[in-house]
């Protein structure tokens, strides 16, 4: 009897206990999926408000195409699209603020990057035609887009009332993964109509754009030819080996074996090479290093030697950084690189990172840079990247200049202080040359390099650097 | 002894489900140390060229590719960028980075994690044009990509235990 009422008791209390936990383990658990529910909100309302600020860019974007459509003076063209470029620019990053990666929007986002770069060029001085506001070809491509635009929107519209209500973006990002086919998705199984409404839309706006002409850009965008260092013979990876181990020198092979380290089909095909020490990795041995080599005309796109894990200290005392230079001049030259002139130098994790270029007739060749890394420390050079001198490098008929220096100079900004002068051909966004004079300057406590067209007489670039030819970015 | 039991259960489970929540990962404070360290050398080393966005790059290498070749970690911070430079992705490397259901990383946290040394001279050679991906815009790791999609994607060339595709 006793036994028996002691048992009762004990259990229950125990039973209170347990509603007690079972309540506070509810309570928690609630207010967890508060905490979610509000997370989801917060999310969905951040899709929301990007999704939304692309209708209303898509849109603004319509409005001027319009009415650069229709302008016919210079002034109100170049107003308008303006605003085209800004809202084709600002819809594209609304993109980005979506979770829609793997939805396929290649169509569309073109879309976008081309409207942005005509528009750009259009309102530009590039764009300006001899007569008029704009030229009749330029004319019948705005209208392509305009064509388009008008679709995209009135795609987007239809389904307008759908994107206000419910969730426009699930916040799982992987239930809108799988492409326009697929039709096994998780996406499309779970949610009977398929996927959420904006997504919907946005798949119809891109198969619609589908059926529409690509708009002419052509002229804006530099070809995609293959650049001279890269249409040589086809060697094989024996001659490979032998350009790497000829690269690298004697000093450097010393302890060191060559392997194959496999191939890249990337636009310029390569043999990728490594460089690894007999002895195996660490106990004293050198570190090895990789390097690739184009498969046509065998050049050494790029170098890299591995590093040992070593802390960030600032490089200094070993090597002066012009000392640095010239150990890389000297590098480069015994490597087919003869006429190189060093441009800038900086250091930065134990290297000193310095950028050559090519020099013809006393002209800097900007678009043929070479850059290498020094370690100060062991006064060798530990990588290089050739990619652009070889890609851009070629033999140049330079024009002679039309403007004299002193001509050039008086079209300066008066507040700048000029330090010096030299000849330089550069290169801008769509890939065109030209001659141009640059002048070192200042203007209190920082340095400029200002670029006069030597044949036009047009600024053509600013450039902020440091002491050492940096770019201050 | 015996009617103790149901207590030391339930105290047990009370305790645990506490732990868990109490102890479960937050992001290090080191990161933001290790950001001015850095930011202090590099002022000193070279002028004001430093830029928050190869921090944030590093951290995204740091995530992504950690305990990978360095030429495989600076081949991922130069997928990044080619990004950058294509039609189809934004243009700036914090939207690249943060473009959602882009980087696994980002999706789980690990981005905000401290990168090491490495990771922080991987994104330096890859922002000074150091391209060991081959002009790449998409890597997978085949051990772990659940995505049909990437799989389809013309490769390139592999690095450690990376794909790097078109």
């Amino acid at each position: 009897m006793e036994v028996g009422r002691m048992r009762w008791r004990s259990w229950r209390s125990a039973t209170i206990f347990l509603a007690i936990a079972l309540a506070v383990a509810g309570w928690w658990g609630y207010s967890q999926f508060k905490a979610r529910r509000q997370m989801e909100i917060r999310t969905n309302n951040q899709y929301q408000r990007a999704f939304q600020e692309l209708l209303y860019h898509l849109g603004t974007a319509e409005t001027n195409l319009a009415r650069a459509g229709a302008a016919g003076s210079r002034q109100q063209l170049v107003r308008h699209l303006r605003e085209v470029w800004q809202e084709s620019r600002a819809a594209r990053e609304e993109l980005g603020q979506l979770p829609l990666l793997r939805v396929s929007l290649a169509r569309t986002r073109t879309y976008l990057n081309r409207l942005e770069v005509f528009s750009g060029f259009l309102a530009g001085e590039g764009g300006r035609p001899a007569v008029g506001a704009i030229g009749e070809g330029d004319w019948k491509t705005l209208q392509e887009f305009y064509r388009q635009s008008k679709f995209i929107n009135s795609e987007l519209r239809a389904k307008q009332a759908e994107f206000a209500t419910a969730t426009v973006f699930s916040t799982d990002p992987s239930a809108n993964t799988g492409d326009l086919s697929a039709s096994t998705g998780r996406a499309s199984e779970n949610r009977g109509s398929g996927v959420d409404p904006a997504v919907q839309s946005l798949r119809m706006v891109e198969n619609g754009l589908k059926r529409f002409p690509e708009p002419n850009i052509g002229k804006i965008q530099p070809p995609k030819s293959l650049p001279e260092a890269f249409r040589g013979a086809h060697i094989a990876w024996d001659d490979a080996l032998r350009i790497a181990r000829g690269f690298i020198g004697p000093a450097g092979m010393e302890g060191m074996i060559l392997k194959a380290a496999g191939e890249s089909s990337g636009d310029i095909p390569t043999y990728i090479i490594e460089a690894v020490p007999k002895r195996g990795q660490g106990n004293g041995s050198p570190p090895g290093a990789f390097l690739e080599i184009s498969k046509n005309g065998g050049r050494v796109m790029w170098f890299m030697a591995q590093r040992p894990e070593e802390a960030i200290t600032v490089a200094a005392g070993r090597l002066s950084l012009a000392g640095a230079e010239a150990l890389g001049a000297e590098f480069l030259r015994e490597r087919g690189y003869p006429r190189m002139v060093g441009v800038s130098r900086q250091a930065y994790h134990n290297r000193v990172l310095l950028s050559y270029v090519y020099q013809q007739d006393g002209v800097a060749v900007y678009p043929d840079e070479v850059k290498l890394q020094v370690d100060p420390a062991q006064k060798k050079v530990v990588a290089l990247e050739a990619r652009n001198y070889l890609s851009f490098h070629k033999p140049r008929q330079l024009p002679r200049p039309v403007l004299s220096a002193e001509q050039a100079r008086r079209r300066l900004n008066p507040h700048l202080e000029v330090l010096g002068e030299r000849k330089a051909v550069i290169a801008n966004e769509r890939g065109q040359e030209a001659l141009a004079y640059e002048f070192r300057t200042r203007l209190r406590d920082e340095y400029y390099l200002i670029y006069v067209n030597a044949l036009s007489g047009a600024e053509e670039k600013i450039r902020r650097v440091n002491a050492d030819g940096v770019e201050v970015l | 002894m015996n009617r103790y039991y149901p207590y030391l259960i339930a105290l047990l489970a009370v305790i645990l489900s506490a732990a868990v929540y109490v102890w479960s990962p937050v992001p290090s404070q080191t990161g933001k140390q290790l950001l001015q360290a850095g930011m202090q050398s590099r002022l000193a080393s070279r002028g004001s060229t430093y830029r928050a966005e190869v921090y944030l790059l590093a951290r995204a290498i740091y995530g992504e590719a950690r305990g990978e070749p360095y030429i495989g970690q600076v081949a991922v911070g130069a997928v990044i960028l080619n990004r950058i430079d294509d039609p189809l992705f934004p243009k700036t490397i914090a939207g690249v980075v943060y473009e959602p259901g882009a980087f696994s990383a980002v999706s789980d946290g690990q981005i905000n994690a401290a990168p090491g040394t490495e990771a922080l001279r991987a994104a330096e050679d890859a922002v000074n044009g150091w391209d060991p991906s081959g002009g790449a815009l998409y890597y997978y790791n085949p051990e772990k990509a659940s995505s049909a999609w990437i799989w389809q994607r013309p490769v390139i060339k592999v690095i450690g235990r990376h794909v790097f595709t078109r």
